[in-house]
């Protein structure tokens, strides 16, 4: 045993003394982890996300309800998130948004206070024409597009249904008999300015949130980049650490150290066991650094202790095993570098982690379940979700088991291999 | 020119030569074009229902709880799921994430005025979640709007007539519910979304920035390999020959470039094709406008691959480098991730980079539909680029 730990640590400190290592097993994936935390604001103080967002309102209506669209663009509330100019040119503004300087113009057309405000007040019976408000979008800003145009169609939802309750009312005490038509001139005003001051002005139906897994609604509400792209992060480059690991095994072959060390009273199994452990070793310290650097520097909130100890032990183990089982079936160190690095990135791109994995089909995200990426990737969404021990314990169990049915591969192919 | 062009195409059959280069020159970057055009849906079959699962557990049965379930099925976001009361926990984490429950008592509650909820609930808090909340809350709010108008009118009704019983006000309700229902179907002020004529893309298609992401990032890594290259004909002392031979040192570095340059371009090239013909990605109306970025993009990049060669001590010291630099400069771009979900801050500072140049050229082409004149400023930008990496590359080379 006490050969198998030396031949371990003298590979991680090996490892440790590669400057060109420590760049790919730290500095990359540390670097990549501020860059994201700067995009998504994940240092204190400031905020991440969507700001700021470019908007340009023509105001061709100039009436009551053109002014209802100014306002709430321009609402302190939504100060942080628009950044919103009136303009009255309505060619300059699409022009503006065309030159990449707005997200959105919006455009309400003239005319539409007084085509509502005539509906609304019964002055035509059934449906009002419609009248179209413009979003005329970046094509570059889809999200801040999109953002625009949420907050305009809640503004002109809620035009609508004033609009609609004032005419359904009124036409209903027509149609039953309760207002005569020659008292319609003199009734309707008052209903349409109650209906939509007084009696529209609460949502009946409300939507209330239960998060099942466990932590309530402090585990977050939005979709935390940071705390996806930082494990992300330091998986991916877990697979190259243990992928290029497994080339140092051939690299030592080559130079004939490996042959070295078995004239030694040191067996093959002791040997072999020593690199496994050494990688091992190397994988786990790097995925510690990393998210010990996360938690300490970005506030990253990975989950409780007691549940990312073992799931980062685990796919540790499963990607170490992945790393033997590469070393095992190359035949050179160029060759294992290569298809090291192809392998991790494949690994990268199916599980996930260079998107949402949420956002990939199902049958993707049951298909990249073979990599220990999908499994990590899963686990840490739902630690960060609020989740615990008992939410992981799935995703740990199959690492371990991957671990063992990979290594035992990795194990035969070497057998094969070195027994000729 | 001919000893440029000679050296050029021996630097090729020399990175041909080992097969795993294919590897990285076309195989992954196809994989993942492909992977990414299929994750996010640019490949996937018309016939497909891509709609997110959700649980829908109608514990009322009456009708405007099943109003609110029409109002589901018609989303574009969710796909409703009807389960029963016993198989709603089985099935939540399983068949969906997320369950929305209509309580009994949901219609009378909301005929008689009073308000009603329904419950929402899930096992995630990721992206799909917050899509299904939001569908959710708009299907309650379409419900709610047609209920309030009703109530709105019975409530007038009442202030003028007081109705004989509790039938009659039913039925003056179920009126005015069925008068709503067919106004707010067509509401009297709605929204438009459009965009320039020019437009190459639907509006809020993210996978636009994806496919030029992608190829940001695999040619950036492709390119800047000229630096472990160069490195290691300087270790081996290749250059130092070349340099015995009646061969102008600029000639040497010129066919080094062209070299790199053509690998480039033909990566490109089959990136571009294999996307086009296979995935059905549109690269926008303007082949030379898309021509222009992607020649501006690759000399950018082999000027930074000299520079880094100039400055690398060892083969492996460029190696890591060129990832370093190629990962960092195509996250910070843009070519990961959209920038205008990052703070005003974090635009304006990505500006020093040439990915960010890259991904706006590519954008304004493949996205906005521009032509030459819309990209004149990025390929600028791009050209200073590649002039300022030559300009210190070169001074700094050393062939020994």
């Amino acid at each position: 045993m006490s050969r198998i730990i030396n031949v371990a640590l003298k590979d991680l400190r090996l490892a440790f003394r590669d400057s060109g290592a420590l760049v790919m097993m730290l500095v990359t994936p540390f670097a990549l982890t501020l860059v994201i935390g700067f995009a998504f604001g994940g240092f204190g103080g400031s905020s991440g996300g969507l700001q700021s967002i470019a908007v340009i309102v023509v105001d061709n209506d100039g009436g009551e309800l053109g002014r209802a669209f100014v306002t709430t663009l321009q609402s302190p509330d939504l100060a942080d998130l628009l950044r919103t100019e009136v303009n009255g040119d309505e060619v300059a503004a699409r022009a503006a948004v065309d030159a990449d300087k707005a997200a959105a113009a919006v455009i309400v057309p003239a005319g539409l206070s007084d085509a509502i405000l005539s509906a609304g007040a019964g002055q035509g019976a059934g449906a009002a024409s419609q009248v179209v408000v413009e979003i005329y979008a970046n094509p570059g800003s889809p999200v801040g597009a999109a953002v625009v145009r949420a907050i305009v169609d809640e503004v002109a939802g809620h035009i609508s249904r004033a609009t609609v309750g004032a005419q359904v009312a009124i036409e209903q005490l027509l149609a039953n008999g309760i207002v005569a038509p020659q008292d319609l001139a003199t009734v309707a005003p008052a209903v349409a300015e109650r209906v939509a001051g007084e009696r529209l002005t609460t949502q009946p139906v409300s939507v209330a949130n239960e998060q099942v897994t466990g932590a309530a609604e402090g585990a977050g509400t939005g979709f935390n980049w940071l705390a996806y792209m930082a494990p992300s992060m330091a998986i991916i480059f877990l697979m190259f650490t243990v992928t290029s690991a497994g080339r140092t095994i051939l690299a030592e072959r080559d130079a004939g150290t490996l042959a070295r060390m078995l004239v030694s009273p040191t067996t093959a199994t002791e040997v072999l066991g020593g690199k496994v452990a050494g990688i091992f070793l190397t994988g786990l310290a790097q995925m510690v650094i990393l998210l010990l650097a996360g938690w300490l520097l970005l506030g990253i909130s990975y989950g409780p202790f007691v549940a990312v100890a073992p799931l980062v032990v685990a796919l540790v183990a499963a990607a170490t095993a992945w790393g033997m089982l590469l070393a095992a079936w190359t035949r050179t160190p160029a060759q294992a570098g290569s298809l090291g690095a192809a392998m991790s990135l494949t690994f990268a791109a199916l599980a996930g982690n260079f998107m949402p994995r949420q956002v990939l089909p199902p049958w993707l995200r049951t298909a990249s379940l073979f990599t220990p990426n999908a499994w990590g990737l899963e686990a840490f969404t739902s630690l960060a979700s609020g989740g615990g021990l008992a939410d992981v314990t799935t995703a740990i169990w199959a690492l371990l088991v991957m671990a063992v049915i990979v290594f035992g591969a990795a194990t035969l192919v070497f057998r094969r291999q070195y027994s000729r | 020119m001919r000893k440029i062009l000679a050296m050029a195409w021996n630097d090729v059959k020399i990175e041909f030569s080992d097969r795993s280069t294919i590897l990285f020159f076309l195989i992954l970057p196809i994989v993942f074009t492909t992977i990414i055009g299929v994750g996010l849906g640019g490949v996937s079959s018309q016939e497909q229902d891509n709609r997110i699962a959700l649980l829908v557990l109608d514990g009322d049965g009456g009708d405007l709880a099943a109003r609110f379930v029409a109002a589901l099925s018609a989303s574009q976001v969710v796909r409703p799921v009807a389960v029963t009361a016993s198989e709603a926990d089985a099935a939540l984490g399983k068949q969906a994430d997320t369950l929305v429950a209509v309580p009994a008592g949901f219609s009378a509650l909301l005929a008689g005025g009073e308000p009603a909820t329904v419950m929402l609930r899930r096992t995630t808090n990721d992206t799909n979640a917050l899509a299904v909340e939001q569908a959710v809350r708009t299907a309650a709010a379409s419900v709610g709007d047609v209920v309030a108008v009703a109530l709105a009118s019975v409530g007038e009704a009442e202030a003028l007539r007081p109705f004989a019983d509790a039938p009659a006000r039913a039925a003056y309700f179920g009126r005015s519910l069925a008068s709503a229902d067919e106004m707010l179907r067509r509401p009297p002020v709605t929204t438009k979304l459009t965009a320039a004529p020019t437009t190459n893309v639907e509006i809020g298609d993210a996978f636009s920035h994806s496919s030029a992401g992608q190829m940001v990032t695999w040619v950036m890594i492709t390119l800047l390999g000229a630096a472990e290259v160069l490195v290691n004909e300087r270790l081996g002392g290749t250059l130092r020959r070349l340099l015995v031979t009646p061969t102008q040192r600029a000639t040497i570095i010129a066919g080094k470039v062209v070299g790199r340059l053509g690998m480039g371009l033909v990566q490109m090239a089959l990136l571009i094709g294999f996307g086009a013909f296979v995935l059905g990605v549109s690269w926008g109306r303007s082949p030379i406008a898309l021509i222009m970025v992607v020649v501006a993009f690759a000399l950018t990049s082999v000027a930074f691959g000299i520079m880094l060669a100039a400055f690398a001590r060892t083969r492996s010291q460029a190696g890591w480098l060129a990832v370093f630099f190629s990962m960092l400069m195509g996250a910070l771009g843009g070519a990961w991730w959209p920038l205008e979900v990052t703070p005003p801050v974090y635009q304006s500072v990505v500006r020093i980079f040439p990915t960010t140049w890259a991904m706006r050229g590519f954008l304004d082409v493949i996205v906005r539909g521009q032509g030459v004149s819309g990209v004149y400023a990025e390929v600028l930008v791009l050209l200073g680029f590649a002039v300022v990496f030559f300009a210190i590359g070169i001074r700094r080379f050393r062939f020994e």
